[in-house]
């Protein structure tokens, strides 16, 4: 170290280590007091992370994130309706097959989950934490077009520095039942009918020929969850479970989860059984 | 090379009768030359023909009639020396073929029809002429000894036992009297030599004839120093 | 992406006392998008005799193709029936022939002698690499899964109902965690006096 001292280095790393055990905790886990004090790559100008993503021999240097999955949801006279699968794939390795694809953020909102699982799950846990202190401080709950516009907009902080999410926001506040689209290229879409991953093609298609605005609670549910079935069977990056939550004016509903296995074979019955008629 | 394959024609073509002359020439061919037997045993499968020379000063032993094929196969000939080793080139190359493909020795059945073939292709083919040689072909394989006469013509025979070559008329008569179904390979080569000697002009030594077996143990050519073991016995 | 996992499929093979099995995932797909689910990848080449062609689909037909036809030809020529080790020659040297430019499957072979009803597998990489295990062979985009399923499952002298278990739960349990393959299995056990094919249940995700 005297080299470096001599030489007036000894600030040139900033990560050098300390002899404060605290002061090292403090300084590797910032976003423990604050959110957005991650830590920083360690080289100049964190947009330029992206250029780091080659080796010195030119090979790709891959993060598999999880990018296959389908989620949906849409907004109809008794609420919104969100439906997920639950699979995490690292390239075809399929890693797990029981994923919470949907975050409970409060009893009003929920945020799907598509692309880097990390990214998504790290960012609603922030909004989470986001929307209380906005319920603290103005005791009354947050919206969602505020809670989404948060989210986009701490998001968009880092564009460019390869952050992958692409995630559904959905509620139920003073102006009745919302849904937003947001994701890590900075857009924040309000819409009624929603669908988001590899699967998303798949899924709405069977969505977009069954939705009506007046659909039955049962019906809505059964639509969700039918889209998102079919959208395990032909994308092989989707499968596992179907949860499918409601979103009532009095908050969220966790309606069921149902095995895609199961729901193959019981839909194969009812279809031979129509056929038999 | 396309304008003269354009023009060149079969030399064996039919005569106003229906013969292919040009086969039955390669056929007189074979019958004007050094006889040749083989004989089928129990155990195994003998060829045995006559190798003479014209001059005390020829190196003995350079030159033979009885070639291994593969492992298992051996051939002899009647007929042109020269027309032969073109034959056994080619029959080791398909063995060796065989052997590349499947990796299996090659059935001596199917050794047989593939240099049939080849004989036979002479027989239609443009500006050649039909090999001057007839083929004994011994092998063993699946536990069994295997022999097959070729011919000129491409047509292919099994035998118990035969003989070619000169005087074979009076080889396979003799043949017949000495065949029987139970022979061992010992016995069996006993009686080739006995059948080649019935033709033979001369003092028949281990320097003039060439003797080959084929049993569970692959083929090979005996040595004349074994040879002479057998003539011993020979009255 | 590599070529050999655009279509995606999974097979297996394995040794058992006086038997051998088969088995392999149903699935055609384009990359993630399943397109078919009833899809053929095992062949029966003889009486005893199966090959499965894992890998590009096109090539997958192509060569069963090419194969029956060499199969044919050899069995009028010689008039018998095809061991599974000449067979397995043969698919290597037709592989091999296209060594600069290959058929992008990965054959697996299963099968009894025709004589000695000796069990055989066997499985080769594109260009006809052999590799004769004691024990299982594996091929697919689920051959991880399947090495570490059969390295647990496998044991000696497996009689024929233990070895549809065990080819079973190796082959379910392996392309349950690969993306590209499953969407049903058919199993074929192939005995000296009896074949059975059995089609398993399996997740359709």
């Amino acid at each position: 170290m005297a080299l470096a001292e001599i030489c007036g280095l000894q600030d040139f790393d900033n990560r050098k280590f300390g002899n404060n055990l605290f002061d090292d905790i403090g300084q590797y886990s910032g976003n423990f007091s604050h959110h957005i004090n991650l830590a920083a790559p360690p080289f100049g100008n964190p947009a330029d992370l992206h250029k780091f993503n080659k080796d010195e021999a030119g090979r790709k240097l891959k993060i598999n994130f999880d990018h296959g999955t389908t989620t949906l949801g849409f907004r109809y006279e008794g609420g919104v309706i969100l439906a997920v699968d639950s699979r995490a794939t690292g390239g075809a390795f399929i890693g797990s097959q029981t994923m919470k694809k949907i975050v409970e953020i409060n009893d009003f909102l929920l945020g799907t989950l598509a692309g880097g699982a990390a990214d998504c799950v790290y960012w609603d846990r922030v909004l989470s934490k986001q929307c209380r202190m906005y319920e603290l401080r103005n005791r009354e709950r947050i919206s969602v077009a505020a809670a989404s516009k948060l989210m986009a907009n701490m998001v968009y902080n880092y564009k460019g520095m390869g952050l992958s999410m692409g995630m559904m926001l959905a509620g139920w506040d003073k102006r009745g039942p919302q849904l937003y689209y947001v994701d890590s290229e900075g857009s924040r879409i309000p819409g009624k009918v929603f669908s988001v991953g590899s699967g998303s093609v798949y899924a709405f298609g069977v969505l977009d020929s069954g939705y009506r605005w007046d659909l039955k609670d049962e019906e809505a549910q059964e639509l969700g969850r039918r889209s998102i079935f079919h959208a395990t069977h032909r994308d092989a990056y989707s499968g596992g479970i179907v949860r499918v939550y409601h979103i009532t004016p009095n908050g969220w509903v966790h309606i069921d989860n149902n095995d895609c296995t199961d729901m193959y074979y019981k839909y194969q019955e009812e279809k031979k059984a129509e056929e038999g008629k | 090379m396309a304008s003269s394959e354009r023009y060149s024609f079969s030399l064996t073509t039919f005569s106003p009768s229906g013969k292919l002359v040009q086969i039955e020439y390669a056929l007189a061919a074979v019958a004007a030359g050094a006889p040749s037997v083989g004989i089928k045993a129990s155990n195994g499968v003998v060829i045995a023909t006559e190798n003479k020379h014209k001059s005390i000063l020829y190196e003995e032993h350079s030159v033979s009639k009885v070639e291994m094929v593969t492992n298992h196969i051996g051939m002899v000939y009647s007929g042109m020396g020269p027309d032969y080793r073109l034959l056994i080139k080619q029959a080791r190359k398909m063995a060796q073929q065989y052997y590349l493909v499947y990796h299996e020795p090659i059935p001596t059945a199917q050794l047989v029809q593939r240099v049939a073939a080849v004989m036979q292709e002479y027989t239609q083919s443009g500006g050649v002429r039909p090999f001057g040689v007839s083929l004994l072909i011994c092998g063993w394989d699946n536990n069994r000894p295997y022999l097959f006469q070729c011919d000129p013509s491409g047509a292919y025979f099994a035998w118990k036992a035969t003989a070619m070559g000169k005087n074979f008329v009076n080889g396979k008569t003799f043949l017949e009297k000495r065949y029987g179904e139970e022979l061992e390979l010992d016995d069996a080569v006993h009686t080739a030599i006995l059948t080649l000697k019935e033709s033979f002009e001369g003092q028949m030594t281990a320097d003039n004839i060439e003797v080959g077996i084929c049993d569970a143990n692959g083929f090979r050519r005996l040595d004349p120093s074994h040879v002479k073991d057998y003539l011993a016995n020979i009255p | 992406m590599s070529i050999l996992s655009y279509n995606g499929s999974a097979m297996v093979a394995m040794k058992g006392d006086n038997c051998v099995s088969i088995a392999t995932d149903k699935r055609f797909g384009i990359q993630g998008q399943t397109i078919s689910i009833e899809f053929p990848k095992v062949f029966q080449m003889g009486p005893h005799l199966y090959v499965g062609l894992p890998g590009l689909a096109t090539d997958t037909q192509t060569v069963v193709e090419k194969l029956n036809f060499r199969k044919n030809l050899y069995e009028l020529k010689e008039n018998r029936r095809i061991s599974p080790k000449v067979f397995a020659s043969m698919v290597s040297n037709l592989l091999y022939e296209k060594r600069f430019g290959p058929f992008f499957v990965e054959p697996v072979i299963a099968g009894l002698d025709p004589i000695t009803a000796e069990p055989y597998v066997c499985n080769m990489d594109l260009i006809g690499c052999i590799n004769e295990p004691e024990d299982f062979v594996v091929g697919g985009t689920a051959s991880a899964q399947l090495f570490g399923m059969c390295e647990a499952l496998w044991e000696p002298k497996l009689k024929p109902d233990d070895l549809f278990e065990t080819t079973s739960q190796a082959l379910i349990n392996a392309f349950d965690r690969d993306a590209m393959s499953g969407w049903g299995a058919t199993v074929y056990i192939i005995e000296k006096d009896k074949i059975t094919v059995k089609d398993l249940k399996t997740r359709m995700d």
